[in-house]
């Protein structure tokens, strides 16, 4: 799963991969539109949908936390 | 008769005095308040110097103090620019080429940095300034001289050459534009405001005098919400924000996360207006279906007709890949559509694309220290040769629909709206030229992922991360792109110049 994962985090903006901040939101990594198709993507690929509610610092800080955020939502 | 902006402060400080006037991160300020402070700073600027109609440029973080600074400078008949302190070295360096300001607003925080663009002009430092019993005998009669033809603001905008262009505006279009904007929307002294528009956007002249004109609160959003559409929301409730103006793409995002579900704002949103680039039907039938209550309008407008010059309020229903109309033309302003002969395309005559130009109060004066460029966008009437008459050709390309609404079509040159940004391709061309490594290049952009792509003619791999990290330096965060391919040879057209119809339909 970790792998499909950074896959689609690569496929909309491969600096998400590099990045070791734990704001990427804020750090200006990606903007609003790649963190809405990586919502997508991720909600395609694993057939569930992800409330807004977690689209916040906290989950979608970086790559690790993404994971994180997925693992617990598939658990 | 009203002769410029400080009048509605004047009127407003009066009669609202400790109502809240701005509210940001750190701090809230009261219309009193706002006029003391501003009357302070513009003292400070009159004492460095008492000619009038010299540009200030204004560099602070966005926050209230921006808004305080851009008023005091209104005070004492001069006009502002504001430099937006993410903008990398060279851009600000080709900026003050152009502006040549000899005062400085900023903080202590701030100067020094300010000091490596090679000004050598005067500072102020905002925290320094402190309000005096004797400002208002001091700058009163200085803006009791300004006349509605001075300038209040220029704003930089992309060019396609790399030289960023200054549009400046005067009092009275402002005036003309917010009178319109308050009586159409009936904004009073109950409403509050939800500002995301920069500062160096001209979308936030709404924002701005709105408030100043009928003693509405402007909450400054923090930036950081615009990713986080449920925070962002939620802060829309507690503040009890009912007015917002914002680009799509953060009405977007939160469409497309179904954000709305999350917090119910049907008791307190009555107005979602978005101007900037185009909305798409699909995301506002979200807001629409989950909000139906609320008024939703959509301005269109380049930063050369202070911000907005025609509108449609949604009042009819929509598919989702149907177009929204740009609507009509505000009071006050006239809208010719010509054709490539320059002949009028009339409002009964759908379906015939021509380039929208506007007439009216509301255009600039043009480009500020480059009359070149002036002289190619601000020009005679060509319907008219009795008189000079001059309008603004805005390179956009409308129709007119069924309903004789304006229907927007697309560019005719390559200048892009990017999440809200106005970007010339160009400008980026020519950012990324200058690199010494890179021979060729062509820049795109991919409308179905919102993409800006650039391609570039090399023999090895060129790296986005790499690449990014130097162009950074030269231009913009926003203008930076999303994408980078390399090709080991540019296609060429017939006439030699590269194809860039064939590198899209590759994309």
């Amino acid at each position: 799963m970790e792998e499909k994962i950074l896959e689609i985090l690569a496929a909309n903006n491969e600096d998400i991969l590099d990045y070791t901040g734990d704001n990427m939101l804020e750090d200006g990594i990606v903007d609003s539109f790649e963190i809405i198709a990586i919502v997508g993507d991720l909600e395609e690929e694993f057939d569930i949908e992800i409330d807004a509610a977690y689209v916040v610092e906290e989950y979608f800080g970086n790559k690790d936390a993404i994971i994180k955020l997925m693992k617990m939502l598939l658990g | 008769m009203q002769a410029s902006v400080i009048e509605w402060l004047e009127y407003t400080a009066q009669k609202y005095p400790g109502k809240e006037a701005l509210i940001d991160e750190y701090e809230k300020i009261s219309f009193a308040e706002m006029r003391r402070k501003s009357l302070a700073i513009s003292r400070e600027i009159l004492a460095l110097s008492r000619e009038a109609q010299k540009p200030v440029a204004v560099y602070l973080e966005k926050s209230a103090k921006v808004l305080v600074s851009f008023i005091g400078v209104a005070y004492s008949r001069n006009f502002y620019s504001p430099i937006d302190v993410d903008m990398p070295k060279s851009r600000v360096e080709k900026i003050l080429e152009v502006l040549q300001p000899e005062i400085v607003i900023t903080c202590r925080e701030l100067k020094d940095n300010f000091d490596t663009f090679g000004y050598k002009g005067d500072y102020i430092l905002y925290e320094d300034v402190i309000p005096r019993e004797s400002d208002e005998q001091v700058v009163l009669p200085f803006a009791q001289s300004i006349i509605d033809t001075d300038l209040l603001y220029v704003l930089f905008t992309s060019g396609s050459t790399g030289v960023p262009k200054g549009v400046g505006i005067r009092h009275r279009s402002v005036i003309d534009y917010i009178d319109w904007v308050t009586e159409e929307f009936r904004i009073t002294a109950e409403d509050s405001f939800g500002n995301q528009a920069p500062f160096y956007f001209d979308n936030s002249i709404l924002d701005i005098y709105s408030m100043m004109k009928t003693g509405a609160a402007l909450y400054i959003i923090p930036k950081k919400l615009f990713s986080q559409p449920v925070l962002l929301l939620e802060y829309l409730k507690e503040n009890q924000i009912n007015t917002i103006f914002w680009v799509p793409s953060a009405l977007i995002t939160v469409a497309k996360l179904r954000a709305l579900k999350n917090v119910d704002l049907s008791s307190v949103l009555k107005r979602v207006l978005f101007c900037g680039e185009v909305m798409p039907n699909k995301q506002l039938n979200y807001w629409r279906s989950n909000l139906p209550h609320v008024i939703y309008a959509n301005l269109y407008g380049p930063t050369e007709i202070t911000d907005a010059c025609t509108f449609y309020i949604a009042d009819r229903e929509f598919d989702d890949d149907e177009p929204l109309p740009i609507g009509k033309p505000m009071k006050n302003t006239e809208i010719l559509v010509l054709d490539e002969k320059d002949q009028l395309i009339l409002c009964d005559q759908p379906g015939m694309i021509g380039e929208l130009c506007v007439k009216g109060t509301s255009l600039a004066v043009g480009y500020y220290n480059n009359p070149e460029k002036t002289k190619a966008a601000f020009v005679q009437n060509p319907l008219n040769d009795k008189y000079d008459e001059i309008i603004y050709r805005t390179g956009d390309l409308v129709m007119y629909n069924e309903l004789g609404e304006i229907m927007y079509m697309g560019r005719k040159d390559y200048q892009i709206k990017h999440m809200g940004h106005r970007i010339e391709l160009g400008e980026i061309e020519t950012a990324v030229s200058s690199l010494e490594d890179i021979e060729r290049c062509c820049c795109l952009y991919d409308e179905s992922k919102s993409k800006i792509v650039l391609v570039v003619e090399a023999q090895t791999e060129v790296s986005k991360t790499e690449l990014n990290q130097r162009l950074k330096e030269i231009i913009p965060e926003y203008m930076l792109p999303g994408r980078v391919i390399t090709i080991p040879v540019m296609p060429l057209n017939a006439n030699g110049k590269i194809d860039r119809k064939q590198l899209k339909e590759s994309l």
